[in-house]
């Protein structure tokens, strides 16, 4: 009887074991989501660009002519200058404006009609620093100090006036009594606008003290308080605005360009300087002007005083680094640790130049299509052809999960898959696709990088993906040549770069590494010839980590070229999260859609989709991942930025416990219908001005924005709950209405 | 027991570490944080933001300590200025009363009558809907109240006009005053917790400094009238309580909460100082985590000193902050409506399908839509989709209870089947039987088996049987007549490794405890192997100072033997565990505990007979193989640390050489 009870139970064991097996998530409903529109107080914060409301006229009574000797002229802008202290004055012949590089002190006398209330003001040694054109930053063994040309008597300069037929300007040669530190600068207009020039061959230092960083004018483009209507330009993700408001307690702004350095221990979790840029505007739509880094950005420090910290007076500027101070550990385990400051200078000569604006283009548009000019002359940027806007797809074509032992690979979409996708997608009216293959490699997505050289055969082996490139146009390989897993077996350990502190080069507590630009390159050549074959594009990941390395020394400058270099190597490149010296890809994903929302920003500005808009294909964060789709898309619509999608043919329930396991939706027929809505949705305006530059973007309500572009195409975005009406046109809410 | 013994020695033993993997996901949030929900096995996943940055309330606030929220009014006590505002949500603002001491605390009843915990006064009073005073609360008189402080810092109001005042040192709990001030008792108090030495004193009756609890930190109250309470306790510290003052709901986590507030569908949302406010649904699950400490840029949507939360009708989220001196909005997203529709049907008993399944779309791995679409196919009898959906959530009560259903409908259509088939067989097997004893039908069969047994290593395995039925014998045929040999010893251990993995591995999703992600095959193999050869060490060292008759080999192969019943048991075991369910959990477990009793029994049985120990030398003997392995662990463990310590120490020395040449 026992040997019948048990066998009972097996047969029970074995029938249930059957049916409890193969267990799959199955769910293809799509209902319409409810629509929530940002209530008033989200739309003017700093999440949305504002109304412009303060219309006084700029007028600077904090600067003059009197005792400045005229340099010369360059077609509509004159240079002045006071050979006594070095101070300049550039004059927009167009409307009269005057910029500064200092202010005068007769506002510090009460009686003044230019003194305010609660007013700073300046002592003696202050008026001389606020006076100062220089001053360097300097090391006294690991402290850092600070030195102002004009601190001390001792310290001494000179003056050249190198003005010739299409260049007008002086040199200046410095010379700081305290930190022994000497170099010459020029400053100069010619037809583009105005240039600070410092050679990096023209700074010395002495023996005790060691350089570092640089700042020229820090005061040219001030504005006191509240005197002029206007604000800071600052490239903050997408973009942001700061207005001059006299709010006492904003806060210093100082950031970095180009995201914090991981080879000197910087880390940030906010956007990064995304340009090599900022503005200034004095009185909107009246002046303003727009300065960019030329040369040595990826060293300097962008920071933004509002009045009432140290001085009355709004002001920001760029500090050049040539030394950092670090944390250098003894043993393994940091218990002990000596502070250092970098042995040698950054290498780097200083380049920044000012374009000034005038009546309609001194704005944020304005500078932006300053920008956008520029990289047009360059070459970068070109105008594009399409009929109707692209989409992009991340499609994920296989992972590796860990196994009862070792890895196995999970197929999430195999190329006959993503065939057809693709075909799906085409018959829903959606034809101007662009795709990233993820983990289209040998051995799935994480963890193989950074070798891009076989196809994982389970999604369907080398020819079909060779195949498939042919039938299809847009295909980007995604390939990894900068950030590596810690945990992956395709590099040496001798290969990750390592830091100042001869540390190797991490993120994420060790989860990843980062390797050496010397070996990046190699590797990229070595497997170039084969991509190739697979496909015409590259989309190039990590490309927007720029660190310094010191087991090959390169300084971030070099490590620009090397990202330039990877640009230039491949057929059609693609990358995500750019910074400005990659915008030469030939097509830009994930690009941020927001700043970093400080509560000092008024407003978050689309000036890096102005820059691009028409001239590239950008494309904005996948939609999947969007709370409020509509307000979302709206901002696309507004931003000029293509949608994207992150899609895969199976589940991404099996993609939990593997490396993409924070992609928790993306089945394709779980997208479908959404894909096509969001498709048209944004393609019915986007359409219409799809080659085109934005000319003007006015925000006429809360929420209720007008953006106009070069073909004569307007195209209103309401983002609130309400209609809104401009003349004859009104708006329904959460919605847009194209002008054509 | 066995997931005892091998988490304890995971610790003990040279661990393998296991990856674990992240990917620094894409831009994925519109948001300055990232927003958390549960995902299967408990685990907190990444979802779409839940509430965005919507702005905030500058209205001149100075160091503020408390907020309520009543028909879209936010009532603020404005401790700094000693006043108490009202805000209403269309932007005009009103003080409503002033010359305060130091207001912390405010509530509005149902009547509007406003109530302030005035810490500065000691006292709390009750203003009428136009800043009037109704009355003052002051420190109760009666007895039972004691030496008890009474130092209001939080308030709210109850059923019946109850008060449950939140005093600052008020270890006895919430202070519960009727309408017109008299005391009530003592309302939800913490517990203590003992330290270990306390426990081990009082156990020993020897007096020890007894512990005084932690007294809440903040209150909230339901519609029903349910208080719950966030103290900076070790555990539980989100506590619901019943009108009998009994917990009815713990939630654990390791954050530090200061407030608390519940909304009309009861989903409870508690602030913690550090910064995080997490959304939990009635039942204690956590449905949205989100927020964050601003690091010194001041950046929207993040805080300096957050101290209070509420929601208002659109169910935005509104913060408190002393640090900023204003009151961050936080706007509900599309997605997080979605999901609060379902929760508020969930709550009337609805379970709607349709719904949840667009919340899955959005995120596959959302627990409580995995788990609310599990429950919906379970009450409409579809239990086999039920039970995928449970799997998904790793809702193993639910699984079970739906896989308890399956079986009972197969066994209902089935059970004749195959009681029929079952009877027949036996019949057969019988009629074979009966045959084969009469006329040796089946004489080649004995014939081979016969053969197969006498061969050497057939019949060393076998021995592993006989130790079921002669344990001492066996020893004796190891031991005396060599009757094994070390190989075939050697091959039951790596039996018994691979019957102990593949158990745990195929174990029953209902009884599992396994992480299979987590699960490190090369790991638990050492482990073990680990375990067995310091026990065989350990017990041949010990013995042979102990006068033991067994040699190093006699001990290495009568240990393999002993592990005979786990060998044996152990896959019928894990092949039962697939037909059970939670309610037959304790034959799971006995069948466990039977089978690790048995292995210790045979143990001892071996240890006495290989030594040829009395029963004193037995025991020692046991005692002293324990500490020996102990001791060789410790040992172990001191060479591999001191062994770190001076590589680190002489590699640092040469550092600083290095270095001190630069500085």
């Amino acid at each position: 009887m026992y040997t019948f009870k048990r066998i009972v139970l097996l047969v029970i064991v074995a029938a249930t074991t059957i049916l409890s097996s193969n267990v799959k998530p199955k769910y293809d409903v799509v209902t319409e989501s409810v629509n929530v529109a940002p209530q008033y107080s989200s739309l003017i914060s700093n999440r949305y660009t504002q109304k412009e409301e303060d219309l006084r006229i700029a007028q600077n009574d904090y600067i003059d002519l009197i005792d400045y000797q005229r340099l010369g002229a360059v077609n509509n802008l004159e240079l002045y200058v006071k050979q006594d202290d070095l101070s300049f004055r550039v004059v927009n012949l167009d409307t009269g404006y005057i910029w500064g590089s200092n202010f005068n002190f007769d506002y510090l006398d009460e009686t003044s009609p230019l003194h305010d209330p609660g007013d700073l003001g300046a002592n003696e040694g202050w008026k001389r620093i606020f006076n100062s054109p220089a001053s360097v930053s300097y090391y006294h063994k690991t402290n850092l100090r600070e030195e102002y040309l004009y601190t001390n008597a001792l310290s001494r300069k000179t003056f050249v006036n190198i003005t010739t037929t299409n260049k007008v300007g002086f040199r200046a040669k410095t010379s700081f009594f305290l930190s022994k530190v000497k170099f010459d600068y020029e400053v100069y207009l010619d037809k583009e606008g105005l240039h600070f020039e410092v050679p990096f061959d023209s700074i010395e230092e002495g023996e005790t003290f060691k350089l570092a960083s640089i700042k020229l004018y820090p005061f040219f483009g001030a504005a006191k308080r509240n005197r002029i209507p206007g604000y800071v330009f600052v490239p903050d993700g997408m973009g942001a605005l700061i207005r001059f408001d006299d709010e006492y307690d904003k806060g210093v702004y100082t950031k970095r360009f180009y995201g914090p350095d991981y080879g000197i221990y910087l880390k940030s979790d906010e956007e990064y300087l995304t340009l090599n840029t900022y503005g200034v505007v004095h009185g909107v739509n009246q002046n303003g002007f727009l300065s960019v880094i030329d040369s040595g950005a990826s060293h300097a420090i962008l920071s933004h005083y509002p009045s009432q910290i140290t001085t009355d007076f709004n002001h920001t500027y760029v500090s050049y680094e040539y030394r950092k101070d670090y944390v250098q550990y003894l043993n393994k385990s940091k218990t002990s640790s000596v502070i250092l400051v970098q042995e040698n200078k950054n290498k780097y000569d200083i380049k920044q130049s000012f374009y000034f604006l005038s009546g309609d283009k001194a704005n944020y548009v304005g500078m932006a299509n300053k920008y956008k000019d520029n990289l047009i002359k360059e070459g970068v940027l070109e105008k594009t052809n399409h009929n109707d806007i692209p989409i992009h797809f991340d499609v994920l074509m296989s992972e590796s999960k860990k196994a009862f032992i070792g890895r196995k690979i999970i197929s999430m979409t195999t190329i006959n898959e993503l065939d057809e996708i693709v075909s799906r997608l085409n018959s829903h009216q959606v034809k101007n696709i662009t795709l990233t293959l993820r983990g289209w490699q040998k051995g799935g997505y994480s963890l193989t990088a950074p070798r891009y050289n076989s196809v994982e055969t389970r999604i369907g082996g080398q020819r079909d993906l060779t195949k498939f490139n042919e039938n299809h146009q847009n295909v980007y390989l995604e390939a990894d040549y900068f950030k590596v897993s810690s945990y992956g077996t395709n590099y040496h350990k001798a290969d990750v770069g390592q830091s100042i502190g001869q540390q190797l080069l991490e993120e994420n507590a060790g989860r990843s590494y980062f390797l050496r630009p010397d070996v990046s390159i190699k590797k990229y050549e070595s497997h170039l010839e084969k991509m190739a074959r697979y496909s015409d594009g590259i989309h190039l990941s990590s490309t927007n980590y720029l660190y310094s390395e010191f087991s090959s020394n390169r300084n971030r400058e070099e490590q620009i070229e090397t990202m330039k270099e990877f640009l230039s190597k491949a057929n059609k490149t693609s990358v995500s999260k750019p910074f400005a010296y990659l915008l030469g890809a030939n097509r830009i994903t994930d690009v941020a859609l927001y700043s970093s929302q400080q509560k000092r920003f008024s407003d978050t500005v689309p000036f890096l989709a102005i820059v691009l808009s028409g001239y590239k294909d950008v494309f904005g964060r996948n939609a999947n991942f969007f709370a409020n789709t509509t307000n979302e898309l709206l901002r696309l619509v507004d931003y000029h930025i293509y949608p994207s999608f992150y899609i895969t043919n199976e589940s991404s329930y099996y993609l939990l416990n593997t490396g993409s396991e924070n992609i928790y939706t993306s089945r394709y027929l779980d997208w479908e219908e959404e894909i096509k809505r969001q498709y048209d949705f944004v393609n019915e305006a986007l359409k219409h001005v799809a080659n085109e530059r934005v000319v003007s973007r006015t925000v006429l309500d809360a929420g209720f924005v007008k953006v106009s572009y070069a073909n004569g195409v307007s195209i209103y975005i309401n983002y609130s709950g309400t209609i809104k009406v401009d003349g004859a046109v009104s708006v329904k809410p959460s919605s847009y209405q194209v002008i054509l | 027991m066995k997931k005892i013994l091998l988490t304890l020695l995971s610790l003990i033993l040279i661990v393998v570490l296991i990856p674990n993997l992240k990917v620094s996901a894409d831009s994925q949030t519109s948001a300055p944080y990232d927003t958390y929900t549960t995902g299967p096995n408990g685990r907190i996943i990444k979802t779409q933001t839940a509430y965005e940055p919507a702005g905030a309330i500058k209205i001149g606030l100075r160091s503020p300590e408390d907020l309520y929220l009543k028909d879209d009014i936010i009532y603020i006590a404005d401790t700094g200025n000693k006043r108490i505002l009202k805000y209403h949500l269309d932007g005009t603002t009103e003080v409503i009363v002033t010359n305060l001491s130091e207001p912390t605390g405010v509530h509005v009843d149902e009547e509007d009558y406003i109530y302030v915990a005035d810490k500065g006064a000691r006292a709390v009073v009750k203003f009428d809907k136009f800043g009037n005073k109704v009355k003052t609360f002051e420190k109760p008189t009666e007895l039972i109240f004691g030496t008890s402080p009474y130092i209001p810092l939080k308030i709210v109001t109850g059923p019946k006009g109850l008060l449950y005042v939140v005093g600052e040192g008020s270890t006895a709990g919430l202070i519960q005053l009727s309408y017109n001030g008299e005391f009530q008792g003592f309302f939800a108090a913490n517990e203590t917790r003992m330290s270990f030495v306390q426990k081990v004193a009082n156990f020993f009756k020897v007096s020890s400094a007894s512990n005084i609890p932690v007294s809440p930190s903040n209150v909230a109250i339901d519609e029903k009238g349910s208080i719950y309470t966030v103290s900076n306790t070790f555990k539980d510290k989100t506590k619901k309580f019943n009108i009998a003052s009994e917990t009815i709901l713990k939630i654990n986590s390791d954050l530090v909460p200061n407030s608390i507030h519940i909304n009309e569908f009861n989903n409870i949302y508690v602030l913690t100082n550090e910064g995080y406010i997490n959304e939990y649904d009635q039942y204690g699950n956590i449905i949205f985590g989100f927020g964050g400490l601003d690091t010194g840029t001041k950046r929207l949507g993040l805080f300096v000193t957050p101290v209070d939360i509420t929601t208002d009708s659109n169910h935005n989220i509104y913060v408190l902050d002393k640090g900023l001196n204003e009151i961050q909005i936080f706007q509900r997203s599309e997605f997080t409506a979605l999901v609060h529709e379902g929760l508020k049907n969930n709550k009337d008993g609805i379970y709607d399908i349709k719904q949840w399944e667009e919340v899955l779309r959005m995120n596959s791995i959302f627990s409580v839509a995995n788990s609310a679409i599990a429950r919906a196919e379970y009450r409409n009898q579809n239990y086999r989709e039920a039970l995928e959906y449970y799997k998904i959530a790793t809702d193993k009560v639910g699984y079970s209870e739906a896989y308890w259903q399956l079986r009972y409908d197969f066994m209902q259509r089935h059970m004749l089947t195959i009681l029929i088939v079952f009877i027949v067989l036996y019949v057969l097997v019988a009629s074979v039987k009966f045959a084969d004893r009469k006329w040796g039908t089946f004489y080649f069969v004995h014939d081979f088996t016969k053969k197969v047994k006498s061969k050497r290593s057939v019949s060393e395995f076998l021995l592993l049987f006989k130790m079921f039925r002669h344990p001492i014998d066996t020893v004796h045929d190891v031991k005396r007549y060599q009757k094994s040999s070390k190989k075939t010893a050697t091959i039951i251990y790596v039996l018994f490794v691979v019957v102990m993995i593949l158990s745990r591995y195929l174990e029953s999703f209902i009884f599992s405890t396994v992480n299979f992600e987590r699960f490190n095959v090369f790991k638990d193999a050492l482990i073990l192997f680990g375990i067995v050869f310091l026990f065989v060490i350990s017990n041949y060292l010990i013995s042979s100072l102990q006068n033991g008759e067994g040699w190093l080999k006699d001990v290495y192969i009568a240990t393999s033997y002993t592990l005979a019943p786990i060998i044996v048991f152990m896959p019928f075991i894990t092949l039962m565990s697939h037909a059970l369910t939670l309610n037959e959990m304790f034959i799971y477990q006995a069948a466990n505990y039977i089978t690790y009793g048995w292995v210790l029994l045979n143990l001892i049985i071996m240890i006495k007979e290989v030594h040829n120990y009395t029963i004193p030398q037995l025991i020692g003997n046991i005692l002293l193989t324990i500490f020996t392995m102990i001791i060789i662990v410790v040992i172990v463990a001191l060479i591999i640390i001191l062994g770190n310590q001076l590589y680190e120490y002489v590699s640092g020395i040469i550092k600083e050489v290095i270095q001190s040449v630069y500085i």
